[in-house]
């Protein structure tokens, strides 16, 4: 990079210059908020239903990428049969028994807007986090080929309200490169918890990466939304601990952790995070970061598999999610590690 | 963030993004700079919440917004691709900010130089090269002559070029 303009993308400019003390008029203010809550697909109503809330941290690390092809269903009665897609997803081999604890279901929505299609195909979750395995259809005669894809919109809401979530899509190992569709994972959570609940999903302006410009540009226009319910049970384990732990650079206490199959949730609350909260660190930094904490079991092996790590704090109550590119098998679980302290499974 | 914040954050700060967008994109066409301002909104909504209001950086977060949302859009509309007349603005190093190790590195070493700039060459270099704003808007702002900020760009160029590398950007 040689341009001043351009490097200057990567400078972090001190406030005290910013002096645009230019303002909107009322009626220009009125005409962007209406855009800016369209985008968001959000009506007056659902917003207004987060009024009050105290305000809320919550990041989403890196997500590793994770590769998978094929997608056959399957549903018997007790236990969710996940598709092969989702197996491999999880780092699972299609003839592999899914752990009993699995809690998900078929969603099969498909959504068409000037010919391209969002097909909803199957989730699997817990109290807080889903993984909605969907594929993107292209109108006819178009190939989705060896490209970057993205799309520029993604949005997870929960219908019955949503303060604080993080989500992200992680692009699946395509095996026809010369046909009109890709498949994809979205990986979600929400702070407020979805079990039980109704999510929307909002993918829009799809959009290929073009090396030449360096950039993606849209293939696809406008919003692609589905909203479809969370109808099934959720068997994580909890495990009420009342401990006092070494956390943001104090100590509070570890309340509890909740384990599902799919992720870990761990709960502190205290003054060093009420304290934390009041003064949190630099844009970019996730306390999630400095939690550590691990799954022993019984063999005696670590359980080291993390792909996404996130904490929301509101309060002095900091909630840590912690999922996994495998299943974890909850029954074999031997004992916790967490800033310090042994767990031991119940 | 709820409804009133959202409102809030237009209000105090949708003015300044909007200068940005227009120094950037040009005034042709209200609805233009009206989505692109949005665009900054939706993007401020979705990750305000992790952000303390007390702690600061919000503003400078959101004008970094503004930015990379005007510049993406602009990008996008080949119509308005020579919107930004820039005077000669290539220092004749090529470095990296593609690899993430570099990048950290040289985005630190970028941040010092241009703050350890005397005044007002450093502000020149921002309000030109950060916020797009015209020559002729940066010398009333900082009442010199248009001439003045021209020569103070060109030799802030050249003192840029030899600060980055005396401190030693990965190439």
């Amino acid at each position: 990079m040689k341009s001043i303009d351009e490097m200057m993308e990567n400078y972090q400019v001190n406030e005290d210059i910013l002096d645009l003390n230019s303002t909107l008029e009322e009626d220009e203010k009125e005409r962007i908020l209406k855009i800016t809550l369209k985008k968001l697909n959000i009506t007056e109503t659902e917003v207004e239903r987060k009024k009050g809330s105290s305000r809320k941290r919550i990041a989403i690390l890196a997500l590793a990428a994770t590769l998978c092809f094929g997608t056959v269903f399957a549903f018997a009665t007790g236990i969710f049969q996940m598709s092969d897609s989702m197996k491999k997803f999880f780092n699972m081999d299609s003839n592999e028994e899914v752990n009993s604890h699995i809690a998900g279901t078929i969603i099969d929505k498909q959504v068409t807007k000037d010919g391209w299609t969002l097909d909803l195909k199957e989730v699997i979750g817990d109290s807080k986090n889903i993984y909605v395995l969907y594929d993107v259809i292209a109108p006819k005669g178009t190939v989705l080929g060896d490209n970057q894809y993205m799309f520029r919109t993604q949005m997870m809401n929960v219908v019955e309200g949503m303060s604080s979530g993080g989500w992200n899509s992680i692009d699946l190992e395509d095996d026809d490169l010369t046909d009109n569709k890709k498949s994809y994972m979205f990986c979600g959570n929400a702070s407020a918890g979805v079990k039980g609940k109704t999510v929307k999903l909002t993918l829009g302006d799809y959009s290929m990466y073009n090396p030449d410009i360096q950039d993606f540009e849209k293939v696809q226009n406008g919003e692609l939304s589905a909203t479809f319910p969370l109808n099934f049970d959720v068997s994580s384990q909890k495990i009420d601990i009342g401990k006092s732990v070494e956390i943001c650079e104090g100590e509070s206490t570890l309340e509890r952790i909740e384990i599902s199959p799919i992720s870990a949730i761990v709960t502190f609350k205290g003054e060093s995070i009420a304290k934390s909260d009041e003064t949190p660190p630099p844009v970019g930094y996730d306390v999630s970061q400095d939690i550590n904490f691990s799954i022993v079991m019984k063999d005696g092996t670590v359980f080291d598999a993390p792909i996404v790590g996130a904490s929301s704090t509101e309060k002095d109550q900091l909630i840590f999610i912690q999922n996994y590119s495998k299943l974890i098998d909850i029954d074999n679980i031997k004992e916790f590690k967490v800033c310090g302290i042994t767990v031991p499974m119940k | 963030m709820t409804n009133q914040q959202l409102e809030d954050m237009i209000a105090l700060y949708g003015g300044a993004v909007k200068t940005i967008c227009i120094n950037i994109l040009g005034f042709e066409n209200r609805q233009d700079i009206e989505e692109c301002i949005s665009d900054v909104f939706v993007e401020l909504w979705k990750n305000y919440d992790n952000f303390n209001l007390e702690k600061g950086g919000l503003k400078s977060y959101i004008y970094g917004i503004a930015r990379h949302k005007a510049i993406d859009m602009l990008r996008r509309d080949m119509r308005r691709r020579n919107h930004i007349i820039l005077e000669d603005a290539d220092i004749n190093v090529e470095i990296d900010f593609e690899n993430e190790v570099a990048k950290k590195k040289n985005a630190s070493i970028l941040k010092e130089v241009i703050d350890s700039l005397p005044s007002p060459d450093r502000e020149i270099f921002i309000y030109r090269y950060y916020l797009f704003e015209k020559i002729k808007t940066i010398s009333e702002k900082l009442k010199l002559t248009p001439k003045q900020v021209e020569n103070k760009l060109y030799r802030g160029k050249d003192q840029l070029r030899k600060q980055l590398l005396e401190r030693g950007v990965v190439l």
